[in-house]
């Protein structure tokens, strides 16, 4: 034991640091490194035997099968025997442990990238490197760091990595077979001519720009939508007595246990020619019109327009409905957790200071409620600016949108570029789109403050 | 601890004493590459124990599958996909794994340019034999150097039975696009092809153009005559328009591909009257021809089973059977004596040859193929 009886008796004289040994973080790096002592004693029992048990190759088994034999066994084994030594060193308190266990994070960072560049095999490097990491995170001592690493980690790795991917490619340009080639570099202009194509006319006509207005519109209109219906229902649970509260708001949510997909083909049985509100319509209030017909004009009109089926279907509206039905939910959740939350008694005392009803709701309600808000409306309002779904089957493919159009790039026209560029963009639009709003809500809370 | 560090290079010394061992002979001698030694073997072929079969949705019989199974001991991997695109896009970003893939003429043309097609050698195929003179050295694939015939089609309009409007077939482009038959038939459905290419060659037909221009000026005509025409069409839907749009009555008139058409006919026959609903037109304009292959992606590692699965595939009474169950027509001539009646009767599925005649294929663009996309996108987009 590093920690003797005779250092409990009288205190250290020596610069030996007593947090040094077994504490949480160092235990934690021990076993991490037993695991990875582990592996490379499973690696190397594989290699030693592969001539027995025919074993499938790992991706790092054929890069390092182009050496001699002898090359892996040096490698798994100095691994093998560095994260034991790492490890034992942590578990024991030994002073060279730590130090031990940071070199064999970088060894084994840097190693990873090299493996990647020599082997192009992406799992293995990223498991490597993620091991790595959170070694160097714990030995470092940082808590939180460790304890976000390994989310942190998979962001980078599946969100902001990819992104990058997306960007490269959106400098490219599109071969004829779809593939992606790029400009010389001393053509800087070239680079970002899929950027300059949203801008510009397609046969006199601004037809991207135009696409993304619509598609802008539609999602404003939906949010506006959302939070017209959503409001009141939000409200109304939220003013319920508490123990019935969560009955409604879990009947909001059933809806979620039913695919989109399916909710929305229901939609379309409804709403189709041969649907339900057309066969009420073409049916009995047609036969209902048709036997009035002879009494006033109003009914001879009424039996006209019921003997074809609405154009409910397959339009503009559809798309409105299906996004305002899918989407509803999401408005009304972030809206009623902050209105569950108001003090009532506000409201109390501005009926009391004399406010009238819409200035109660004005002043006192609509600014307690502004974060439920800004939150429903974001979440309504980003991906209704990319639905691709809903203006495919309820528009009937006819409502061409930025979620379709992109999906035209990468499917259809194959131009990955352009693809890339339009969604760099419209993520761009929705950044700014977020940021305004905070901005404003923001400043909103500061003049409330000053007042 | 010390003895630990011992241990621990004992087991290096270890390691190093047991010496060899690794995947021996570098990755080219991997154990995928060898032959299974238990798989069954058919003449001089030595065949693999399984084969992965990547296909259109309902576009075989399974049956034919479990047969080629049972009788030569390969198990089969059975997938499908959506569209030559959906496929492409899956191969170029190097989706291996596959063996046997079912493209469309066009798309042959470009997966060949790309190189992801392994070549064949048809003379090694007894059963090429089978396959009409009309369908053997395409356009896309001169001299079957990559692929063999699966079955073939046409792209014509659907029309419902009974309608009061189709008192002689609509067999013309004029009823998708003439302002005075649009009219007539909008309030009750039109349908046309969510597909760049068929549409736009029905407009270039329509006009009196070859459905393979490269000519802007014609193609912004046809781009115009879509335009015009396009607040009266109902849906754009080449997916799943026979079975959602035309069962159900929702449309009256389909831009159409013949085998769709004649699944939508089967879908509403009636065994008492001894007649389907739905019934196709091949315009006197002119019409596109398809054909989809079968061809082995350059990446498999079973090419010598996906080939004789290939021969297989051409078999007479394999290539009856396929199209028993899809009613899309056969190139194999051979097969002709073992299928239904009824469908080699039917001039939706087998056209007359003065029909055969006006037929075309879709040809490779070369660089035109920007134009096409410019006019898609303006068409979508509008």
């Amino acid at each position: 034991m590093a920690v003797s009886t005779e250092s409990r008796l009288s205190p250290p004289t020596t610069a030996a640091p007593l947090t040094r040994g077994r504490d949480a973080f160092h235990q934690a790096a021990a076993v991490l490194l037993l695991t990875q002592a582990a592996l490379w004693a499973f690696l190397l029992f594989r290699w030693a035997t592969f001539s027995r048990f025919n074993w499938t190759p790992y991706p790092a088994e054929l890069v390092l099968a182009e050496w001699s034999p002898l090359v892996a066994y040096a490698l798994y084994g100095l691994l093998l025997v560095w994260a034991l030594a790492a490890a034992v060193g942590l578990l024991r308190g030994a002073v060279p442990g730590p130090r031990l266990g940071l070199a064999y994070a970088a060894v084994t960072l840097v190693g990873a990238l090299v493996y990647y560049v020599i082997g192009r095999d992406f799992i293995g490097a990223v498991l490597v490197v993620a091991a790595g990491g959170l070694l160097l995170c714990l030995l470092t001592r940082h808590a939180a760091w460790s304890l976000a690493f390994p989310s942190a980690f998979w962001l980078l790795v599946f969100f902001l990595a990819p992104l990058a991917i997306v960007f490269v490619v959106s400098l490219g340009e599109r071969t004829r077979l779809g593939t992606v080639t790029y400009p010389s570099l001393a053509n800087l202009g070239a680079w970002f001519d899929d950027y300059v194509r949203v801008f510009s006319r397609v046969g006199g006509d601004f037809i991207y720009l135009r696409i993304f207005a619509r598609s802008a519109w539609l999602a404003l209109l939906n949010t506006a939508l959302c939070l017209l219906f959503g409001f009141p229902l939000a409200y109304w649970i939220a003013r319920q007595p508490a123990n019935r509260r969560n009955t409604w708001i879990f009947l909001v949510m059933i809806p979620f246990w039913t695919n989109f997909l399916v909710r929305t083909y229901a939609w379309m049985l409804i709403l189709r020619d041969s649907g339900l509100i057309n066969n009420v319509w073409t049916g009995s209030i047609h036969d209902l019109a048709v036997a009035l017909s002879g009494s006033s004009g109003l009914f001879n009109w009424l039996a006209d327009a019921t003997a074809r089926p609405l154009p409910l279907l397959y339009n503009f509206g559809a798309v409105l409905v299906g996004l305002f039905y899918g989407y509803l939910p999401f408005m009304v959740l972030p809206l009623y957790s902050t209105l569950e939350k108001t003090n009532w008694t506000l409201l109390e005392a501005a009926a009391d200071l004399g406010a009238n009803g819409l200035r109660r709701f004005t002043r006192v309600l609509l600014p307690l409620s502004l974060p439920g808000l800004i939150a429903g409306s974001i979440i309504v309002f980003i991906p209704s600016l990319g639905a691709y779904v809903t203006p495919d089957l309820m528009g009937g493919a006819k409502v061409s949108l930025l979620g379709n159009l992109l999906q035209q790039q990468f499917m259809t026209v194959r131009d990955w570029p352009f693809g890339s560029a339009l969604s760099f963009i419209m993520m761009a639009v929705m950044l700014a789109a977020t940021l305004v709003y905070f901005r404003a809500s923001a400043e909103a809370e500061r003049r409330e403050e000053k007042r | 601890m010390k003895k630990l560090y011992l241990i621990g290079f004992l087991l290096l010394a270890l390691a190093l004493a047991a010496c060899g061992g690794g995947p021996n002979g570098g990755p080219a001698g991997g154990p995928g590459d060898e032959p299974a030694a238990e798989s069954g073997t058919t003449g001089e072929v030595q065949l693999d124990a399984e084969l992965s079969v990547y296909n259109w949705e309902d576009y075989i019989d399974e049956q034919v599958l479990r047969d080629y199974e049972e009788r030569y001991g390969v198990t089969i991997v059975y997938d499908t996909f959506a569209s030559n695109e959906d496929l492409l896009t899956k191969l170029q970003a190097g989706a291996a794994g596959y063996d046997v893939i079912f493209p469309s003429d066009y798309m042959v043309a470009q997966m060949i340019e790309l190189g992801l097609l392994a070549e064949i050698d048809v003379s090694a195929m007894p059963n090429f034999a089978n396959i009409g003179a009309e369908f053997k050295d395409p356009p896309y694939d001169p001299g079957n150097r990559f692929c063999t015939p699966y079955q073939w089609g046409m792209t014509g309009i659907a029309y419902r039975r009974g309608h009061p409007g189709f008192e002689s077939p609509p067999d013309s482009w004029a009823y998708l696009f003439e302002p005075g038959l649009l009219e007539q038939f909008s309030p009750d459905g039109i349908n046309v092809l969510n597909d760049q290419r068929e549409l736009i060659s029905a407009a270039l037909f329509y006009l009196g153009h070859s459905p393979n221009t490269t000519d802007r000026a014609e193609l912004e005509e046809a781009r115009d005559l879509i335009l015009a025409a396009k607040p009266y069409w109902k849906t754009f839907n080449s997916e799943d328009y026979y079975s959602t749009l035309m069962v159900s009555d929702e449309i009256v008139l389909s831009h159409a591909w013949s085998g769709d058409a004649a699944q939508a006919f089967w879908a509403t026959f009636d065994d008492e009257t001894e007649e389907g609903n739905w019934l196709f037109t091949v315009p006197v304009e002119g019409a596109v021809r398809y054909q989809d292959n079968v061809c082995i992606p350059a990446s498999s590692t079973r090419q010598a089973t996906a080939r004789h699965f290939m021969n297989y595939l051409m078999e007479a009474e394999v290539a009856a059977a396929i199209t028993n169950f899809t009613f899309y027509p056969s190139p194999n001539e051979a097969a002709r004596e073992f299928i239904d009646p009824e469908i080699l009767n039917n001039p939706g599925i087998y056209p007359p040859a003065e029909v055969r005649a006006k037929l075309q294929w879709l040809e490779d663009l070369g660089d035109a193929v920007f134009i096409y996309d410019e006019i898609w996108t303006a068409i979508k987009g509008q």
